[in-house]
């Protein structure tokens, strides 16, 4: 876009640096889930530790049960991101390709409950999990995050850079509409939902504040929720606490990192670019 | 409490075997379940723990499951899940969420035996029984207590020419201009004290403890109906001005001794960056683990007009709704038995409140115990007044009195400190008059 | 379903037409159905996950509502009434205003740089973006973790930078007047890479050819970039300022994880909106003020959208 000498070098400069500020934090982190704790405690600090170690992860992991809740984010993230994909890109592909009353209406009132945020209105939402004695249930865990707000918005874009001649020209061949949903928009969006899929997984996998009021077993924790519990009672433990931290990051980073031209193909798709 | 406790003993032999008695019960085989418990303070765990084995005994077929939490996050799950009769079964509740709890109508009443125990003023002192009794009848049994008591630095104190913990007020805020150290840059890399300069609820809590042994109340005194809370600011106006430019005095200026950068409290002060400060008794298990080389002594509060340490009191409830009342019962009398108590002491340092049982053995070993955990004559044990609306009206209040400390304008000039302290009075009544316990 | 394929590709007879009309009007039929059939269950989702409790917590903004206890009186508009001299609730407010305006300033315009900057590196730019990418999907939990540490006054590596430079202690998340900018910083940290992302997105969808054009006629760089790029870039632009707005007006995560008391290192209590409503509702009880709170975030949120819609109205 810009090819002057200046531009080329201050955006190496810039992004540099931000780059830094961006990471650091994160491998400091990894550096001291690997330390043993006198070093962690050394004033000044080693950047690096001198004596690697494996035993924050292995008491995280095992001592912990920290491997139990990654199972159980697990379920939960992946529940919630395959439910999100479906009705959002349903919900997406109705909204972008068909008319019908109130069209406009619904769509907004969709839009407008992402204003505000589930700790606001938690409460009724507790009560109904718990008349459906549903609590401490991976079902309740995942409940309110079938859903999202955005999910929605987000296929509608997609879906609306479809052409229409392709979806008339099914239909024409005798083409069910959920046939053209499943064959024709769900193959030309895959990538729009594979970002999707991936902004679901981490949303539902960072939750805290759901799981804590509605888990009351160890065996239902989360990666984050254990994580809390364990940051709070033992407050100065870093070496486990990085480890966990470390634990709890790697599986967003990794999946990032494989899908990254997807996802950036598929917000490309949004039709955003105006 | 020590040497009352060896003399209480045998008087209170009866009560003992009726708690005692629970070994020779059989097996319930019946029974089965999922037995929860929640905790705000992770670190008694262990105990309940180490009392598995024999509670297994009686219940082979009853799992027992703790979940531990911060303490404020202990308390957002209780509030939505107790209501709605989703909470854990036996409840640990400390005496100031204890009050919404029994209103609420969420707790089983004491069995008759563990009753007479709880109710019994040779096994527990009247000032703890009462805060579990309504309607002449007790809802929980007292389990321990986080008492207040000064931790210093043996070592700071010796550097500093000074021999021994200051005994009043006074001395502890001279004290706390000796002790605290300047870098050079002029900043402080040491507090003479460690005062509570955030977490309004926390704030006024400590500044309470000054303000009671100035005047000889609480800033919420009982009222004289039950459940009724008084405030009494305005009636130690002065007194309570004075506390607070004090507090003023030793945070802005030349005699500042604490600062709002330094690691505070236990953490501050296992790294030696405070010389003193207030806390409770698990502080000494904590420091030996986190500050190794700190020697620490531990005294009374020191006195002022009046002489008392303030207690934080868990109680020990069970859930009404609860499917498991028996068992959480018999969990609750297998953990008044002096092992387990013990225990308790040993790992979280919180006091259990049980003057029946023996710990002379224990503070033989652990002499820092003994400033907590005996009562020299003239030192009283006083509780925080029962109160529904207490979450609120101590953070709303604290807000005020932690505002005031940040305001240096305030140094030296009474009148405004004194606007301060009628602002906290004023913050505290429409929230009291709200829950409908408020006494004038 | 019976039509045969290529029909339509003839010119319609009228008897055609009518064929084709009848079958227009089926297929119409099964559009409805569809619809209704999809749609319908997706709403009811929608409807009892959000909707209702949303509705729910307005309803209760008019009553005094206690969760434990009985007697919950209807008290009209008492609750709002008192958000007025609420002080608590007004420092929220203005904290979450200061907050939000800072943030969402700061972290689109320097994404919106970080982008721009990135095209010139082309290559490069991949990889950046994963790196910038990490903290958008680090949870908040670890985040917190992290930066307590940085923010620790006494042996925290902010203060440790700053003091190479002269700067004295500061106690970043204690001192009421530098928390909001410790946020801030967090908050950028965090949202950065993902407008970096969507940015780069809306940049590589500007063409080419309308660029060196610009060139070819000889404008400069930032002439290109104000008279061509941003232009295009607007209806990307109001979207990520809305996005933004909505993130940092519920901000509360952070906050919560970083202010939250462990022992020996306690923050400065920074209030904020949603804060405060979690405060009221489940610390305090009070569910119907936390309502009415509610309700006023809500329509802070709605009336800055529709400000800022207005203002990127095409002209």
């Amino acid at each position: 876009m810009f090819r002057e000498k200046g531009v080329r070098i201050a955006a190496w400069v810039v992004c540099s640096v931000l780059a830094c500020f961006a990471v650091a934090p994160f491998v400091w982190v990894i550096a001291t889930a690997f330390k043993t704790p006198a070093e962690i405690n050394l004033q000044p600090p080693d950047f690096l530790p001198a004596q690697p170690t494996l035993e924050n992860f292995h008491r995280i992991l095992h001592d912990e049960h920290f491997l139990r809740y990654i199972g159980n984010s697990l379920v939960i993230a992946l529940g919630s991101m395959v439910s999100i994909l479906f009705t959002s890109s349903l919900a997406g592909f109705v909204f972008a390709k068909y008319r019908f009353p109130l069209r406009g209406l619904l769509f907004l009132v969709i839009l407008a409950t992402a204003i505000i945020p589930l700790e606001a209105y938690m409460i009724p939402l507790y009560i109904m999990v718990f008349k459906a004695r549903m609590l401490n249930s991976y079902a309740a865990l995942i409940f309110p995050m079938v859903i999202m707000t955005f999910g929605v918005f987000f296929m509608r874009q997609v879906i609306m850079g479809i052409p229409d001649e392709l979806l008339e020209a099914a239909r024409i061949d005798g083409a069910s509409e959920f046939w053209i949903y499943s064959r024709i928009v769900l193959h030309l969006a895959k990538s729009g939902m594979m970002a999707l899929g991936v902004f679901a997984f981490s949303e539902a996998w960072a939750n805290f504040i759901w799981p804590l009021v509605i888990v009351s077993s160890k065996d239902m924790y989360t990666t984050e929720l254990g994580l809390a519990v364990y940051q709070r009672q033992f407050f100065t433990e870093y070496g486990p606490v990085s480890a966990g931290a470390v634990i709890s990051i790697v599986p967003m980073l990794l999946v990032f990192a494989l899908l990254r031209r997807h996802i950036m193909q598929g917000i490309a798709t949004t039709g955003l670019k105006g | 409490m020590r040497r009352r406790s060896v003399l209480t003993s045998g008087l209170t032999l009866g009560a003992g075997l009726a708690l005692g008695g629970i070994g020779k019960l059989r097996a319930d085989t019946a029974t089965s379940g999922k037995l929860a418990i929640w905790l705000g303070y992770g670190e008694t765990a262990p105990t309940y723990q180490l009392a598995m084995p024999a509670f297994k005994q009686l219940y082979p077929n009853v799992q027992v499951e703790l979940l531990t939490f911060d303490l404020r996050e202990f308390e957002a799950k209780l509030a939505v899940a107790v209501p709605t009769g989703t909470g854990p079964d036996l409840l640990a509740l400390h005496d100031f969420l204890f009050p919404r709890y029994y209103e609420s109508g969420s707790l089983d009443a004491v069995p008759s035996d563990l009753a007479a125990v709880a109710g019994d003023a040779k096994v527990f002192d009247p000032t703890f029984t009462t805060l579990v009794t309504r309607d002449g009848k007790p809802w929980g049994v007292p389990w321990w207590t986080g008492r207040s008591a000064l931790f210093y630095n043996l070592d700071q104190f010796k550097e500093a020419g000074l021999s021994g913990p200051p005994q009043t007020i006074a001395q502890l805020w001279e004290y706390s201009e000796k002790l605290a150290k300047r870098g050079a840059d002029g900043n402080l890399t040491r507090a003479g004290i460690s005062l509570r300069l955030t977490e309004p609820s926390g704030g006024i809590q400590k500044f309470g403890y000054f303000y009671y042994q100035m005047t000889g109340q609480q800033i919420f005194e009982p009222g004289k109906q039950p459940g009724m809370v008084r405030v009494t600011l305005k009636d130690n106006l002065d007194i309570a001005t004075q506390a607070l430019l004090d507090h003023v005095e030793h945070l802005h200026g030349p005699k500042k001794v604490d600062d709002w950068a330094l690691k505070h409290d236990a953490q501050g002060f296992a790294n030696g960056a405070a010389a003193m400060f207030f806390r409770e008794a698990w502080v000494i298990p904590f420091v030996r683990k986190n500050g190794p080389d700190i020697h620490m002594g531990v005294a009374p509060m020191p006195r002022d007009k009046a002489w008392g340490a303030f207690n934080l009191v868990e109680i020990l409830s069970v859930n009404k709704d609860s499917p498991l009342k028996k068992a959480a019962w018999d969990l609750i009398r297998l953990l008044q038995e002096q092992k387990y108590l013990d225990n308790l002491l040993e790992t979280s340092g919180w006091i259990p409140l049980r003057k029946d049982r023996d710990f002379s053995g224990f503070l033989a070993k652990n002499p820092e115990y003994r400033a907590l955990m005996e009562e020299p004559a003239g030192y009283k044990q006083y509780v925080e007044a029962p109160d529904t609306a207490y979450q609120e009206v101590t953070a709303r209040t604290g807000e005020v009195i932690l505002a005031a400390y940040r305001d240096a304008s305030l140094l030296g000039n009474r009148d405004a400190a004194r606007k301060m302290i009628l602002k906290a009075h004023d913050t505290a009544v429409p929230i009291l008059k709200d829950a409908g316990i408020y006494e004038a | 379903m019976s039509i045969a394929s290529g029909q339509v590709l003839s010119p319609p007879t009228s008897a055609r037409r009518g064929r084709l009309a009848t079958s227009l009007a089926r297929l119409r039929r099964q559009h409805i159905l569809f619809v209704l059939a999809t749609l319908g269950p997706i709403l009811l989702l929608f409807g009892v996950i959000r909707v209702y409790p949303i509705l729910e917590t307005i309803r209760l903004s008019f009553y005094n509502y206690h969760i434990t206890q009985l007697r919950r009186p209807f008290i009209g508009l008492e609750n709002y009434a008192r958000l007025l001299d609420d002080d608590s609730f007004l420092t929220a407010l203005l904290n979450t205003a200061q907050f939000s305006a800072l943030s969402v300033v700061i972290t689109l315009t320097l994404a919106l740089a970080v982008a721009i900057l990135l095209r010139s590196i082309e290559r490069a730019a991949p990889g950046f973006e994963l790196l910038f990418y990490i903290p958008v999907v680090t949870p908040w939990v670890p985040a917190a973790v992290i930066w307590k540490w940085i923010y620790d006054p006494m042996y925290g590596v902010l203060n440790l930078g700053l003091s190479l430079f002269g700067v004295p202690r500061l106690g970043w998340l204690q001192e009421p007047n530098l928390i909001v900018y410790a946020i801030v910083l967090v908050s950028v940290w965090k949202l950065l890479g993902y407008f970096v992302v969507i940015y780069g997105v809306g940049l590589r969808g500007v063409p080419e050819e309308l660029l060196e054009a610009a060139e070819l006629d000889g404008a400069t760089a930032w002439q290109r970039l104000v008279h061509v790029v941003l232009p295009l870039m607007r209806p990307i632009i109001l979207f990520s300022v809305v996005i933004c707005t909505i993130v940092c007006f519920n901000v509360f995560a952070p906050v919560y994880v970083l202010t939250a008391s462990a022992q020996g290192a306690p923050a400065y209590d920074f209030k904020v909106l949603v804060g405060e409503i979690y405060q009221n509702g489940f610390v305090f009880y009070h569910m119907g003020y936390a309502g009415a709170e509610c309700v006023v975030l809500l329509l802070c949120v709605l009336s800055l959208i529709a400000v800022q819609l207005l203002a990127f109205r095409e002209r």
